[in-house]
């Protein structure tokens, strides 16, 4: 059977469809989504399955944009990155520009991340191999100091949101030594804090509250939402801005594949950290860079997270985990013998990731823009009702599991007070997605090195991340002093 | 509140938190040897804390902006503190009443304390809950029990 037989076609459509209803529905998932797929896979031809797959995953990260643009809940953790820009962008020139420059960064990051999939995918997962857990650390480290340099607000607050994320990150089995911590005697909270249950509280649930807070909110009214020269808004104006700053574009995309490739980090580090390096670099930057460096990364490290699993059989994050699977399931062995054995598949995955991340990703991109934007036209206090309902009902559904929805409106709560107090958010889903990482790397490093401290700076490669980092560090530091400078 | 109270208030909170973690994790174990177990990684977030605390206090005592309140902005406790707690008690009514009707009763007050008028408070939550029942269970297959 061939990809571009009807049944091919057919699944592509579909699986673009079915990922774009989980990223853009809050606390569904691009890896819940795949999860779902799977049974389905394994009565499918691997020339159809591994392809719908790969249409779900990219759509899926893109359509968690969604979420973000309407309502302030980003659909993926990767969307978390960039949410407050979005929604901004969103709120005064409408979702359909927001998300035209988010559909077509995604776009542009995903024909890079597969370019280089094309290209080096054996050459890129050899440097790949060659990571340990001390530069693993490094990268955890490089991407939290990047985090606090990143808001625009106080480097101290973001500190402070950081270590309360890393914090909320120990909840749950200790990753390295299993020992359980701060489950106050609760099975459920066991197994930790799910971050996607944490998001909608963090950024939906805190939207509500705080506006029912503000007794003569300025957001009572909807904004006025152009529906005329949609194709405009969506595609023209963000391809201009592309060409401005395609720079900007082929950077983090680049940043999005070099994360990608690396085995357990994915799109949604890779989104944080060209966010991270972006807000950092560039003092000026408009809300649009930044949606454009996330998003752009984020699809390019979704395409070259294959690299590793194609090339070595190593996952590059849990939906290559769950494709790894799927290649098993169906009796083929990945790594340098699958580009032997089967060329033909590998050929039609690379087709697909161009196929979805050039065709799919906009028109999904469009259709579902356009729902937005007639979502945005409701009054904003029936809006937020909607989404009570619908952030009680993502984070339930997630697990079945009621207590979920006590979680979400604690972290809901929590985020209110954190907003009132002038601390950033984004922080804190940083610090819970890289905590796990930075503690496990940490743990593993010291305990194989029997607690000699010094092999943490022996590495080559480990010796250039830290470099990176104190550069990370010394590059804050004087933006910060130069802007207070240039204010007073 | 003004926004220096505010800072000293979440410097002597943060402060309590990197000490308490600190108290917490002295029951935890440590590995054969001596070496420093499950308990390193909170310690090494709480005393990060206690000093980012300390930092906080300080800066929090320049002089800052007025906060929301000062400014004249009218702002209520009441309304966010009730929407918790209509929300908090779904995982209470879900097993009695069904996953449907608790979280229509949850849209429902939920958009009473938004200010939404009651009969398009009502219309609203059985539309929502019925659109994300339908969504959920039919659509993606994922049950709602």
């Amino acid at each position: 059977m061939s990809l571009f037989s009807w049944a091919g076609v057919l699944a592509l459509i579909l699986g673009g469809l079915y990922g774009s209803l989980f990223g853009a529905i809050p606390g569904l998932t691009a890896t819940l989504a795949v999860a779902l797929f799977v049974p389905v896979a394994f009565f499918l031809d691997p020339v159809i399955a591994l392809p719908a797959i790969i249409a779900i995953s990219s759509v899926a990260i893109y359509a968690g944009d969604v979420g973000s643009a309407v309502a302030r809940i980003p659909g993926t953790p990767a969307s978390a990155a960039y949410v407050v820009e979005l929604h901004a962008i969103a709120r005064e020139r409408g979702p359909i520009y927001g998300l035209g420059i988010s559909a077509l960064g995604s776009a542009a990051g995903g024909a890079v991340g597969t370019g280089v999939l094309v290209l080096g995918a054996t050459f890129i997962a050899a440097i790949a191999a060659q990571f340990s857990s001390f530069e693993y650390f490094w990268v955890a480290i490089l991407g939290l100091t990047a985090g606090v340099f990143a808001s625009s607000g106080s480097a101290l607050k973001s500190l402070i949101s950081l270590l309360l994320g890393l914090l909320l990150a120990t909840v749950g089995i200790d990753p390295t030594l299993g020992y359980p911590r701060f489950h106050f005697g609760s099975p459920m909270l066991l197994g930790g804090l799910d971050y996607v249950v944490a998001m909608i509280g963090l950024f939906g649930f805190s939207e509500v509250l705080e506006h029912s807070f503000q007794k003569s909110s300025h957001r009572g009214a909807a904004p006025t939402v152009q529906l005329r020269r949609t194709l405009r808004q969506f595609f023209a104006a963000p391809l201009k801005l592309i060409r401005r700053s395609w720079m900007l574009v082929a950077r983090s995309s680049f940043l999005g594949v070099f994360i990608g490739f690396l085995p357990g980090a994915g799109a949604d580090v890779g989104a944080w950290v060209a966010t991270s390096a972006q807000k950092m670099m560039r003092r000026d930057n408009t809300p649009e860079d930044t949606v454009l460096a996330g998003s752009s990364s984020n699809n390019a490290a979704v395409a070259s997270a294959w690299i590793p699993a194609l090339s070595l059989g190593l996952p590059g994050d849990t939906v290559t985990a769950m494709v790894l699977a799927v290649f098993l399931m169906k009796g083929i062995t990945p790594g340098p013998l699958l580009f032997e054995n089967d060329l033909a598949l590998v050929w039609s995955l690379y087709l697909t990731f161009l196929v979805a991340n050039i065709v799919l990703l906009p028109v999904f991109g469009y259709l579902a823009a356009r729902l937005a934007a007639l979502t945005l036209r409701v009054r904003f206090n029936v809006l937020l009702s909607a989404i009570t309902a619908i952030c009680v009902v993502g984070a339930y559904a997630l697990r079945n599991n009621p207590a979920d929805v006590w979680i979400m409106a604690l972290m809901g709560a929590f985020a209110f007070v954190l907003r009132r107090g002038g601390f950033p958010l984004a922080q804190v889903v940083l610090g819970m997605v890289l905590g796990p990482i930075l503690e496990q790397h940490f743990m593993v490093s010291a305990i194989k090195s029997r607690w000699n401290l010094a092999s943490f700076f022996e590495r080559p490669v480990a010796l250039l991340l830290m470099a990176s980092t104190l550069i990370t560090i010394g590059i804050g530091i004087w933006l910060r002093i130069r802007s207070r400078n240039k204010a007073a | 509140m003004t926004d220096t109270n505010k800072d000293l208030t979440a410097a002597a909170l943060l402060a309590g938190l990197g000490v308490g973690l600190w108290w917490i994790t002295e029951s935890f174990p440590d590995l054969p040897e001596g070496y420093p177990g499950p308990a390193l990684f909170p310690r090494m977030i709480g005393v990060t804390l206690l000093a980012a605390a300390v930092a906080l206090g300080v800066t929090g005592l320049r002089p800052k902006r007025r906060s929301a309140a000062a400014r004249g902005e009218e702002t209520a406790w009441g309304p966010p503190a009730l929407i918790v707690a209509v929300v908090s008690s779904f995982p209470v009514l879900a097993p009695h009443i069904g996953v449907a009707p608790a979280v229509c009763l949850t849209c429902i007050f939920g958009a009473l304390l938004l200010r939404v008028p009651w009969r398009a408070a009502l219309l609203l939550a059985i539309g929502v809950t019925g659109v994300l029942y339908g969504l959920f269970t039919v659509l993606l297959g994922i049950p709602l029990a």
